[in-house]
């Protein structure tokens, strides 16, 4: 006997829980789609540094990972994207993390020891170390993160009015928002403002060198001795690092 | 108290309105409490958010004043009297002498400052954490969750295709296995998480239970009463979603109960009953044919709509939506087998 017009059959049961189960998964998914959506017109604001046009498309300097970038890529930092054949930095301007911490907090016990630092980061890493302490921020980009407004000259006035001896460029990696250190680090110079970097050391040696004629301090975490552990742990190369290490001091 | 994030259900306890309520109890007047749901990061996504409102918003239920402190850790210091984050100034006002709480490792206006900030991004709003609603556990597999996402999506869709696959061999006819099982599964679940909020340690009450469960599917499948024989199979799903609704409105009693031994009792019997009539559905299943393959067809269903019952329970459904709305949606589970594997399949 043929079914009667209210049977359903296995298949249409079985299609039609998945279609309301999709639906079900999806709205969720939805809401935090549209609710981590960033405000497109203000992400790029600043044309990136150290960028090369290639056959392969517009190659990023500035750490050793060399990301080659077509339109609308997103950097392996999740800091950098193309945009109208240029290469932007999402990170500018835009610190999801504003802190003030005693320096030592750095942890730097013999540069300006009982001061306070004002420390500052964007969303992005360039490495992906299994152990973050601080994956909220550094496994995430710029445009997915709750930011304050603050361009490199009202950080050294927030400094400056915090009683801050120095700015820190920490928690997540100063390397991914190198433009925005360079700039600030720049001003904070002229106003008599330390500037901290706090970095995994992962950059290309010309940024590096550039960097060093405006930075006072530096902590460089070398998170493994062998290449091994490091490419295990962090998804890096242990000779980028210790390159850097040996480039911050000479 | 320093006990391990909310990460599982056992744990969640701990972070309940139900719990923070005994505590004040316990506490001298103007005690303090303090306790720690998570990490103090630098940037607190909205995952971690989430969870801090919602313990947050529990402690604010049994005491007056709540404060998070930024440290190794992210604190709730929670009494009726006020509260300060002013260690430095606390330690000398007690004339406590130490090396370590000084204003060279620890700042009262920063620590104060940080305070306000955490207080300032929590989410007044948020549901409470409570036994039969663990939200916080919930938020704190979500937050584990957003960590490495994109590495965990793979896996996830597996587990789904996984547990899905089966659905695909199973018979029109068998869905009433299907479903009645998963409920079961899924009750089962309940029931032991029940005995932990009314019991506490049970380790051997586990296996009373879950051998009165296995009671009722044995007798049920195995047993010809004369009585119940001849029930067919859609009144037999009635009585097992009208059991489930009833479980669901006398769920906050049980919870609440002082007395244990009852609750145990209840607890039994709430367990015995829908296996026995689900272990009687399989039985009435499998009677009406001879053949060993359809006998497995149904204990395939039966097996599928338990796995499905289980991951779908524990991992899902009771912290999002609270155990009693779980106990109704088992009731519509069963429902679903009733209209799709008995009236709309017959010929």
């Amino acid at each position: 006997m043929k079914n009667s017009k209210h049977n359903i059959s296995k298949r249409d049961f079985i299609r039609k829980s998945a279609l309301l189960s999709a639906g079900l998964i999806c709205f969720p998914c939805h809401k935090m789609l549209s609710e981590s959506l960033p405000d497109q017109q203000g992400i790029y604001k600043r044309v990136a540094m150290y960028q090369e046009k290639t056959a392969d498309g517009i190659l990023c300097r500035i750490c050793p990972n060399e990301c080659v970038l077509n339109e609308s890529d997103l950097s392996r930092c999740n800091s950098r994207k193309v945009h109208n054949s240029k290469l932007y930095t999402l990170a500018y301007g835009n610190p999801c993390s504003v802190n003030i911490d005693p320096v030592e907090k750095k942890p730097l016990y013999h540069f300006y020891p009982g001061s306070r630092a004002y420390s500052i980061a964007t969303a992005g890493c360039n490495l992906a170390c299994r152990n973050c302490q601080n994956w909220t921020i550094s496994q995430t980009s710029p445009d997915k993160t709750r930011n304050f407004d603050l361009p490199p000259a009202d950080v050294v006035a927030e400094c400056i009015s915090n009683n801050c001896r120095s700015i820190a460029y920490t928690y997540s990696e100063p390397v991914t928002f190198y433009e925005y250190v360079y700039e600030t680090a720049m001003i904070a110079r002229k106003s008599g403002i330390k500037n901290i970097m706090k970095s995994n050391g992962y950059i290309n040696p010309e940024p590096l060198k550039k960097l060093c004629t405006v930075i006072d301090a530096a902590n460089i975490d070398l998170k493994a001795f062998t290449e091994s552990t490091y490419l295990k742990l962090t998804g890096g190369k242990c000779s980028n690092c210790l390159k850097s290490v040996d480039g911050v001091w000479n | 108290m320093l006990v391990p994030p909310p990460s599982t259900l056992l744990l969640n306890r701990y972070y309940t309105t139900e719990f923070f309520s005994m505590i004040k109890e316990h506490l001298n007047p103007g005690g303090v409490f303090m306790c720690s749901p998570g990490s103090a990061q630098t940037y607190f996504n909205e995952e971690s958010l989430k969870l801090n409102s919602s313990v947050f918003n529990s402690l604010k239920v049994a005491f007056a004043n709540v404060k998070p402190v930024a440290g190794n850790k992210l604190y709730f210091i929670a009494s009726d009297k006020v509260l300060s984050a002013s260690f430095c100034r606390l330690t000398e006002q007690q004339n406590i002498k130490n090396h370590y709480v000084s204003s060279d490792y620890l700042a009262d206006d920063l620590t104060e400052r940080k305070s306000d900030e955490i207080e300032s991004l929590l989410d007044p709003e948020m549901r409470q954490n409570s036994s039969s609603f663990p939200i916080a556990y919930n938020y704190f597999q979500l937050y584990n969750l957003s960590k490495d996402l994109n590495e965990k999506v793979p896996a996830i869709v597996l587990l789904i295709l996984l547990f899905a696959t089966p659905l695909f061999a199973i018979k029109r006819k068998n869905l009433i296995m299907y479903f009645s099982a998963s409920a079961l599964a899924a009750f089962e679940i309940i029931v032991l998480l029940t005995l932990q909020l009314t019991v506490g340690n049970m380790y051997q009450l586990t296996g009373l239970i879950i051998a009165g469960l296995m009671a009722g599917l044995a007798i049920g499948a195995g047993s010809d009463f004369s009585r119940v024989t001849p029930i067919s199979i859609p009144v037999k799903s009635i009585i097992l979603i009208l059991f489930y609704v009833l479980a669901a409105s006398v769920y906050g009693s049980i919870i609440k109960t002082d007395s244990r031994f009852p609750a145990i009792c209840m607890i039994m019997l709430l367990s015995f009953i829908p296996a026995f009539i689900t272990g009687n559905i399989f039985r009435e299943l499998t009677c009406e044919s001879r053949t060993g393959n359809h006998i497995a067809s149904v204990y395939s269903a039966d097996l599928s709509g338990s796995a499905m019952g289980f991951i779908a329970v524990s991992g899902f459904a009771v912290p999002a939506f609270g155990t009693a709305a779980t106990i109704y949606f088992l009731a519509l589970l069963v429902f679903s087998g009733f209209l799709f594997g008995t009236i709309m399949n017959k010929h």
